[in-house]
């Protein structure tokens, strides 16, 4: 059976003043068996959403260079005309929950109308208006909001209440794959355990996730996989226990270092170096200028995808036995 | 600290030093017009008919000659006093001024105005004569005119026209008329009537009969006014002689349909014009601010009476309003500034208020009022400089509708008479008809310095604007 | 439902507006006396005109004058002017409100008729008419264009739109008008420099009309010119303000059509605030048709005002004309404010 997600060099560079963004750049990840979730993880910038964007093929209007395939359910679809993507794609079979969902919810519409919109839109959905009506209730009631909810507006909402009508307006289609962006960073704790708590029962129900935050502790809590984002790519990949347990990038032991945990004497340390600024990426490896252990041949050749010892895929010049492994010499600034 | 963003926009962008510059040069001449033009100039110069008696009416602006090759006279004006000969003649004595006066081809003057000032003399008054030597030698006497002698009871030495100057309209004199009769009957053999000169005393001074019809061929060349007075006495005479020829064309900007020098006026627009904006601009807001301070920040029944009434006065109708309380009250600038003032406060108060509330409840605040902290003194120290932005962009914004609506008013008649501004010019302009003639130098000039003055306002905020209401800057989504 | 408490405070608020008009109205011409003296010159007036005639009836002067004092006091009693103003003009007021406005000095109607009430009753359609045809052209074009505009930021139409705003925030209407009198009908003769007809009106229903339309294109120009830039540009930020929005991205990402995006959710979201411009705009356009109406000599009720004005005022048309004015703002405003609260859900009164 053909994966549920499969996602090959895809690209998506933005035209600046200062010079091309290139936020996605060559990002290539498969997502296999339905009701599985894949973490999308990576500092603030790194270019998560750029990627579930380019995913939808939602492309604002400065963009430079969109590229690559999207598989789903073995059905190449960025094959489609950008009608046809849109008819029978988008929301229908692949459904987004933004990041900001705070602001999604369209500020005039109550929600029942809101939640109900793309179906009546839609040309091909004949569904009775009482059937979807019960739909749609039964999703609110799902994500459980009250009853009640259907006839509100938006500023009548309190955030986790919007974040759950996005929910919920993301699955009346009953899509295959759920693109959840940050689902949870604006909400307080109880709130996102809530969420999480759903999400779960979803994907339990045979829904695929892919959740996108930056916060590597709250992935590994839902995601069966883990994807590892820097700078517009994919860093390493592999199921949670390999990337939790094994961490084959420098960048992911960092990024796991960086986590503040329970009952650790030790200071949580911080990734030393700024982010990248993706319009003036350094040369090779990516990672190298704030790298810990650099070999020589990282600032010179881009690394390429290899198998890391507990399994995963990783992009990083340690894991290959046949390039030089000298240490490149750090200069102090 | 955001007046300091404020104050780079304005001196850091090419809006921004654009508007500045323009504000300096206009605030620059605006205090040179006030320092250098005469007390109460609107009643005693600019309403004062007889002020602008010598000036030609309606004529477009001087320059006009070098754009269109119509043929116009310069206005041509002079003041002579000492007389040039003395010489004795019987009894009299004879002074003689000559002025000379060219003509140039078909440009013949539209009038022409004697004004003789402080006649003094002993015993006998004296006789005056003006008379125009022509480039072909013919001589017409223009006029002769015997000062008023002694009155019953006056003493000599006698003083005439020292507060109200002789002055005789040649160009509409009963004497001049008879004289040009004679004048045409010998020269010419024609024989016309006072009725028919009238209109064309000025073609006749300045012309000689068409043979083909009976018209006058205009006579360019080089004519001389010979003055001259009788007098008995050592000591009689007067004080200075006066010559207007009126022009078809006068001055920087032109005359008016009585004669006012359009340049003066409009200069005069200007102080007027800044004045407006800057008092109802400054106290409107200042009004707006605290009463939007003390609605915020007092809350309860004071807050609700004051919004309730910003709401009400600025949802007035105010022109309609201003319309009325200025007919009643009486067309008077400190009126008109003081009810613009009421009119534009609402707005700034509405803002304020809630600007207050919402840093009222910000941490910073709460915990400099936990340290016992005064309200007022919060107020002062930690809300007004956070205001301080908006006070200005609020300036900047209300000072044009200001001006726009103290023009709006003059236009419709209810300008201050004593203090002219350009809304005033317009008017009259409009009022007597000018616009339907084509006199556009009395009509685009008024309008244009309205547009210059108030778009330099529009400027400032133009440029202050991305600071004040960054929302409107053209941001990517940021997500 | 709910939308019915806002709506309540904001016809209060207009009803309070109205109120605070009639109130500074009567305030002014009590304190400045100018009550009296208009009401005393009507006595007067009626006392000289009632001499004339009872001087051919009554020949003895000492009876006549004891006659004519009666008179007096009788019509001054009848006008209220021997009780304070404050007590008199309450009653004037409501008489006012009942558009009973008295009679006009010297002005008249078309007619001929001096009721004030027919004096500007009579004028009220024609500055209907101008300020419609004016507002609907501006609301149109500016509607069009702005939302065009936005299709298009930073481009140069988008710049010159954004320019010709700020330039026309700084140029009085009127004097557009006058301009527009001294090149169109003065320099190139091409249209009408005033009135609403010729003289004669031509005969017929359309030749009527087409006159008439003549006669309006210069007065409906001038006030488009200077409208339209700010209310395009005022459009053209709100879209593009909206169309930024987290919403309208999540409208595509739904799989809604470019058409549904546009309308359901780009336009319908602007809408309240592209209606609040207007309401705004309303203003200003009260404004400029009685100055326009002035330049271009069209018979509304604000021509009135400036005939009034001139020559020898005519107070009970200036009071007359002041609270019509007042009225048809409130009335406006009322309608477009009920507009706005039906298109948007948020408003409420909350704060
Ligand atoms: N339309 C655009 N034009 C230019 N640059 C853009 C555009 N959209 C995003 N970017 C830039 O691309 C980079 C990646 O943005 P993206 O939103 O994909 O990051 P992200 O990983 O989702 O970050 P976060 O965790 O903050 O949401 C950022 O540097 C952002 O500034
Ligand atoms: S490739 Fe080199 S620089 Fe990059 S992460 Fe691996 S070791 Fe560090
Ligand atoms: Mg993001």
């Amino acid at each position: 059976m053909s994966p549920v997600l499969q996602v090959r060099d895809l690209y998506l560079h933005y035209a600046d003043p200062a010079g091309t963004v290139r936020a996605v750049d060559g990002v290539s990840f498969e997502l296999g068996e339905p009701g599985t979730a894949l973490g999308f993880v990576g500092e603030s910038g790194c270019g998560k959403s750029s990627a579930a964007n380019a995913m939808l093929r939602m492309l604002p209007g400065n963009t430079a260079r969109y590229d690559g395939e999207v598989w789903l359910d073995g059905v190449c679809v960025s094959a489609l005309d950008a009608e046809e993507f849109r008819r029978s794609v988008r929301w229908r079979q692949m459904a987004l929950v933004p990041q900001g969902a705070q602001n999604s919810l369209n500020p005039v519409m109550r929600v029942g109308k809101w939640l109900t919109e793309p179906v009546r839109q839609s040309r091909s959905a004949d569904i009775e208006p009482d059937a979807l009506e019960r739909q749609a209730r039964g999703l609110l009631e799902r994500v459980g909001l009250p009853s009640g909810t259907w006839n509100l507006y938006p500023h009548e909402l309190s955030g986790g209440m919007k974040q759950r009508v996005m929910i919920a307006g993301a699955l009346i289609f009953s899509p295959r794959l759920l693109i959840m962006d940050e689902p949870t960073s604006a909400l307080d704790v109880s709130v996102q355990a809530q969420i999480m708590n759903l999400l779960k029962d979803l994907k339990a129900e045979g829904l695929s996730i892919l959740f996108i935050t930056h916060d590597i502790a709250l992935a590994s809590d839902i995601c069966d996989r883990l994807a590892v984002v820097y700078a517009g790519r994919i860093a390493e990949i592999g199921s949670s226990e390999q990337i939790l347990g094994q961490p084959a990038h420098p960048y992911t032991r960092r990024l796991l270092g960086s986590i503040p945990r329970l009952h650790d004497e030790a200071l949580p340390e911080f990734i030393p170096g700024a982010p990248p600024d993706l319009r003036k990426l350094p040369s090779g490896c990516r990672f190298h200028p704030r790298c810990d252990v650099p070999l020589t041949v990282c600032p010179e050749r881009v690394p390429v995808r290899l198998k890391a010892e507990s399994g995963q895929d990783v992009w990083c010049w340690l894991h290959d036995r046949t390039v030089n492994q000298v240490a490149l010499e750090i200069q102090d600034e | 600290m955001r007046v300091r963003q404020i104050r780079d926009a304005l001196l850091k962008t090419p809006v921004g030093l654009l508007g500045l510059l323009s504000l300096a040069a206009q605030v620059v001449l605006s205090i040179w017009v006030v320092v250098s033009y005469p007390d109460d100039f609107g009643n005693r110069v600019w309403s004062n008919p007889i002020h602008w008696v010598d000036n030609p009416k309606a004529a477009p602006p001087a320059w006009i000659r070098r754009v269109d090759s119509q043929p116009r006279a310069e206005h041509w004006q002079t003041v002579r006093g000492e007389p040039e000969t003395v010489e004795e003649k019987g009894r009299n004595l004879i002074a003689s001024w000559n002025i000379p006066y060219i003509v140039e081809e078909g440009a013949v003057p539209a009038f022409l105005a004697l004004t003789v000032r402080d006649v003094r003399f002993e015993e006998r008054a004296p006789l005056l004569a003006l008379t125009l030597i022509r480039p072909d030698e013919t001589r017409v006497s223009v006029m002769r005119h015997a000062v008023r002698g002694p009155r019953e009871g006056e003493e000599g030495p006698y003083e005439r026209h020292f507060d109200d100057p002789l002055r005789i309209q040649l160009s509409a004199d009963e004497s001049t008329l008879s004289s040009l009769q004679e004048f045409l009957a010998e020269e010419y053999g024609l024989q016309m009537d006072a009725e028919e000169i009238r209109p064309r005393v000025m073609d006749i001074l300045f012309g000689v009969p068409d043979a083909t019809d009976d018209g006058f061929v205009p006579m360019a060349g080089e004519y001389t006014f010979l003055f001259q007075t009788a007098t008995r006495a050592e000591d009689d005479g007067i004080g200075s002689v006066e010559l207007v020829a009126g022009g078809d064309a006068f001055g920087r900007m032109g005359t008016d349909s009585i004669g006012r020098d359009l340049a003066q006026g409009l200069l005069y627009g200007l102080p007027t014009a800044l004045v407006i904006g800057v008092v109802v601009a400054l106290l409107s807001t200042s009004i707006g601010t605290v009463l939007g301070m003390a609605s915020g920040y007092l809350g309860g029944t004071a807050d609700t009476v004051i919004q309730r009434l910003s709401d009400i006065v600025a949802n007035i109708p105010v022109l309609p309003l201003l319309i009325f309380l200025l007919f009643i009250i009486g067309p008077n600038l400190t009126v008109i500034i003081g009810i613009l003032i009421a009119f534009s406060w609402p707005g700034l108060a509405i803002q304020v208020r809630v600007m207050v509330l919402h840093m009222r409840s910000s941490q910073l605040i709460e915990a400099v009022q936990s340290l016992g902290s005064s309200r007022w003194r919060v107020m002062y120290r930690h809300i007004l400089p956070q205001i301080m932005p908006y006070f200005l962009a609020q300036i900047i914004f209300t000072a044009p509708s200001a001006i726009l609506a103290e023009a709006g008013l003059s236009f419709l008649g209810l300008g201050d008479p004593s203090i002219p501004t350009w809304g005033q010019i317009l008017e009259a302009g409009f009022r007597t008809g000018g616009v339907y003639v084509g006199y556009w130098w009395w009509i685009v000039p008024p309008g244009l310095l309205i547009v210059l003055v108030a778009s330099t306002f529009m400027l400032l905020s133009l440029a202050i604007e991305p600071v004040v209401n960054p929302r409107l800057r053209q941001t990517r989504r940021a997500d | 439902m709910r939308n019915l408490i806002p709506l309540a405070v904001r016809a209060l608020t207009m009803v309070g507006v109205f109120f605070v008009v009639l109130l500074l109205l009567v305030l002014t011409l009590g304190l400045t006396g100018f009550s009296d003296r208009i009401l005393s010159s009507v006595v007067g007036e009626q006392i000289r005109v009632e001499r004339t005639t009872l001087a051919e009836t009554i020949r003895d002067p000492d009876e006549l004058e004891r006659v004519l004092a009666a008179r007096k006091a009788e019509l001054e009693s009848f006008y209220g002017l021997d009780i304070p103003w404050q007590r008199r003009l309450p009653a004037s007021v409501f008489r006012v409100m009942r558009l009973d406005l008295g009679e006009a000095r010297s002005l008249r109607s078309f007619a001929g008729s001096s009721r004030i009430a027919d004096i500007v009753l009579e004028r009220l359609p024609n500055t209907i008419l101008l300020m419609t045809t004016s507002t609907v052209i501006v609301a149109l074009t500016g509607l069009a264009g702005g939302l065009y505009v936005a299709t298009r930021p930073g481009s140069w139409i988008d710049r010159l739109v954004s320019g010709l705003a700020a330039v026309t925030y700084a140029i009085p209407t009127w004097w557009i008008g006058i301009l527009l009198i001294l090149v169109v009908s003065v320099h190139w003769r091409l249209l009408p420099s005033g009135g609403m007809y010729s003289t004669p009106p031509p005969e017929g229903g359309w030749l009527r009309f087409a006159d008439l339309a003549r006669h309006a294109v210069l007065p409906v120009l001038s006030m488009v010119l200077v409208s339209v830039g700010p209310y395009m540009y005022a459009v053209r930020t709100i879209t593009l303000n909206i169309a930024q929005e987290d919403f309208v991205g999540m409208a595509r990402a739904r799989g809604l059509s470019e058409t549904r995006v546009r309308n359901a959710h780009i336009l319908r979201v602007a809408a309240p605030p592209i209606v609040t411009g207007l309401i705004f705009g309303l203003a200003g356009s009260l404004s400029g048709s009685i100055l326009i109406e002035t330049v271009f000599n069209w018979q509304g009720m604000g021509r009135l005002y400036y005939d009034a004005l001139a020559g020898t005022p005519d107070e009970g048309v200036i009071v007359a004309l002041t609270f019509m004015f007042t009225l048809m703002y409130v009335a406006i405003r009322l309608l477009l404010e009920t507009l706005y609260i039906f298109l948007d859900p948020r408003v409420s009164y909350a704060d």
